[in-house]
């Protein structure tokens, strides 16, 4: 299970670093917007679908409502994995 | 809790608060119904369309748009129905929810392609580029190019455009001297 996990976040990383045009970025469980100049909510838009697509998921209103933070989205993406 | 549904004719006073609060022009109830009721594929061939999504928020009101209008173009006489993108706005501390929208735009049926004409800058290239949309092989995308073919109508639009009423005046007294002078 830490394997899947370690490979979602190491997915996600990947997308941001994608995203944001920056390899610095690391990713961790309490960042939001504010830990990104670029995050705006275009940039958030561009992410979400990076996300999806990445993850060939569809996000609904009730999970992106969810979404506070990079932790919440590892979560949410933890469980479309384990559902396969 | 937030969210998405097709928008309907009844949303038109919300929309157009939404719109105002960041400065989309505004239309009457009249101009903006008829978007899509004097839509020619529309009104000729009675197919049902989406007008449009709107984010609700927990109490039912729109704080997010996305229109929808249908355009009918002809290739090698096929007639290929396009959906074009219109005032994608929703209000700030629902940006989120934004995605919703431009999902529900890429994801309609029975379209043979969707045209965005507005969307320029870099961010928006790379929405659209997500959905594998593909750019209209132009060199330049922030220079308007017009094909003109009504002058009067369109000097008058321009002119309105740039609020230069007097002028419009002016030139329709100018159309009417050349009028005069021509008969």
């Amino acid at each position: 299970m830490e394997k899947v996990k370690e490979n979602i976040r190491n997915r996600l990383n990947n997308i941001f670093q994608d995203v944001f045009d920056d390899e610095k970025i690391e990713i961790f469980e309490e960042m939001t917007a504010e830990d990104i100049d670029e995050w705006d909510s275009l940039m958030h838009v561009t992410l979400v679908l990076a996300v999806e697509k990445e993850f060939d998921i569809r996000l609904n209103a009730s999970e992106i409502g969810k979404l506070q933070n990079v932790g919440t989205m590892l979560i949410l993406l933890e469980k479309y994995v384990e559902k396969g | 809790m937030s969210d998405i549904r097709e928008a309907t004719f009844d949303d038109y006073e919300e929309i157009m608060e939404l719109m105002q609060r960041f400065e989309i022009p505004y239309k009457t109830k009249k101009e903006w119904k008829g978007i899509w009721e004097y839509n020619p594929m529309i009104a000729d061939d009675h197919i049902s369309w989406t007008i449009g999504w709107v984010v609700v928020n927990d109490e039912g009101r729109v704080v997010g748009y996305l229109g929808n209008i249908p355009l009918v173009y002809e290739l090698n006489g096929k007639r290929l129905i396009a959906a074009v993108a219109h005032a994608w706005v929703v209000d700030e501390e629902f940006r989120k929810y934004s995605v919703l929208l431009i999902n529900s735009y890429f994801n309609q049926r029975n379209v043979d392609m969707l045209l965005n004409t507005t969307g320029g800058n870099s961010v928006t290239i790379k929405i659209f580029s997500a959905y594998k949309a593909k750019r209209a092989p132009v060199d330049q995308y922030d220079v308007a190019r017009f094909c003109v073919t009504n002058y009067k109508g369109f000097l008058t639009a321009l002119l309105k455009k740039k609020e230069f009423l007097c002028i419009i005046l002016l030139s329709h007294l100018y159309h009417l001297q050349c009028g005069v002078l021509i008969n």
